[in-house]
């Protein structure tokens, strides 16, 4: 399956996120965790669903420790919604797919009135 | 694309069985849904040692919603019952019928429950009738275009939201809105929320409120306030202290817990009989 869904690092994040223009969205996890493992298929639909209006990326909290310390992400998963750089929404936890797109349909519809 | 099961071959099935049976006795398994690490992995991948429902595809011949939806099931379940599911879940598709449309009657029989359990508010009961008709439609091979599902899943969120006492089946009704097609995952989501809703149902009919949740929080914390926080060398952990201190109250407390465990395990089996009587439902009169 051809993968969408990006993947960044401390040594990427602010070219890939930070500056980035328009919305990220950026999910904190890690291989131990879980509901991270219950998360990342349906992030990888989701990046295909939203391909060219919302970038969707993965951040492995246990190699990348500075992304995760500058944002105070405290427990995984933990998604932060960027748009154009900036934070815009934080979910901890594992989330419904439904009410994931959901939220992701609130800040289009705001970033394209 | 036309899905066979194995292939038309029961030999692949077996060959799936058996090294999900080595994965376990090498205690290889992961938690998640349909994941991989290149050793370990959930019940689902290690049938195919890959979490990549192309490959899954290719292996088995299954539609990838069937993945998703056995480790939604198993998840929560020890290893040896896990795996006695997932023989029986395989055992239960005949060689050569194809699974991919199964994924709209899995979802229609899932609503079925949710509307058999309880009478629901109309804001979801339209929500879900809604989705269900989608369904049936799709299965007749009406192609509908991604905004009529966009709608849906407005729809099912706006009766959620609506009603909060009916939260957990609102959360069944949102995760049927997707077209399985596009959107394996459903198999996944839908058991996963399925399994909560009838949690949550037992848990609603147990001897426990909120202002018990409250007490034995608030007990917790004196135990660590009064025993652990000043005393760095106490080895006991806050639950054993309880035990201790408030005997009565840690055995109300593990009974709780026990039964919520109990519900799991329940609503996990109950979900697996109807994965499987969906499976078995649609055997054909001749498989390969």
């Amino acid at each position: 399956m051809a993968l969408k869904l990006g993947n960044v690092t401390d040594a990427s994040f602010e070219n890939d996120v930070a500056l980035r223009a328009g919305l990220v969205l950026v999910d904190f996890w890690a291989p131990w965790c879980g509901p991270c493992r219950t998360l990342a298929p349906i992030l990888e639909e989701l990046a295909a669903e939203y391909e060219g209006e919302i970038s969707i990326t993965k951040i492995n909290a246990d190699e990348n420790p500075e992304t995760g310390k500058s944002y105070c992400v405290r427990s995984l998963p933990t998604l932060i919604l960027f748009r154009h750089g900036h934070e815009v929404e934080r979910i901890v936890g594992a989330i419904s797919k439904t009410r994931l797109a959901a939220t992701l349909n609130k800040h289009l519809e705001m970033l394209n009135p | 694309m036309i899905l066979s099961a194995f292939h038309g071959d029961s030999d692949s099935r077996k060959l799936a069985q058996d090294r999900l049976a080595g994965h376990m006795e090498q205690k290889s398994r992961l938690p998640g849904l349909f994941q991989w690490d290149g050793a370990k992995g959930t019940m689902a991948a290690c049938l195919i040692d890959s979490g990549d429902p192309d490959e899954w595809e290719k292996r088995l011949g299954l539609s990838p919603w069937l993945a998703y939806a056995i480790d939604a099931i198993t998840g929560s379940l020890d290893t040896p019952r896990a795996t006695r599911i997932v023989d029986r879940l395989l055992d239960a598709i005949a060689p050569g019928i194809d699974t991919a449309p199964l994924a709209h009657v899995l979802v229609i029989a899932m609503l079925d429950e949710i509307g058999a359990s309880e009478a629901l508010e109309p804001a979801l009961a339209d929500a879900s009738s809604a989705i269900r008709e989608t369904h049936e439609k799709v299965m007749a091979g009406s192609d509908l275009p991604p905004s009529e599902w966009r709608r849906l899943r407005r729809m099912a969120v706006a009766g959620s939201d609506a009603v909060p006492s009916q939260e957990a089946a609102g959360a069944v009704i949102e995760a049927a809105a997707w077209n399985p097609r596009y959107s394996p995952t459903i198999g996944g989501e839908i058991l996963r929320h399925w399994i909560h809703y009838e949690t949550v149902r037992a848990r609603r009919d147990y001897d426990w409120t909120p202002a018990d949740d409250s007490h034995i929080r608030a007990l917790l914390e004196k135990m660590h306030g009064t025993y652990i926080a000043p005393n760095p060398e106490e080895k006991r952990d806050v639950f054993q202290l309880l035990e201790v201190y408030y005997p009565g109250e840690a055995t109300r407390l593990r009974a709780y817990i026990a039964h919520g465990n109990d519900s799991i395990t329940a609503s996990s089996e109950r979900g697996c009989q109807i994965v499987q009587r969906v499976l078995e439902a649609n055997v054909p009169e001749n498989p390969a």
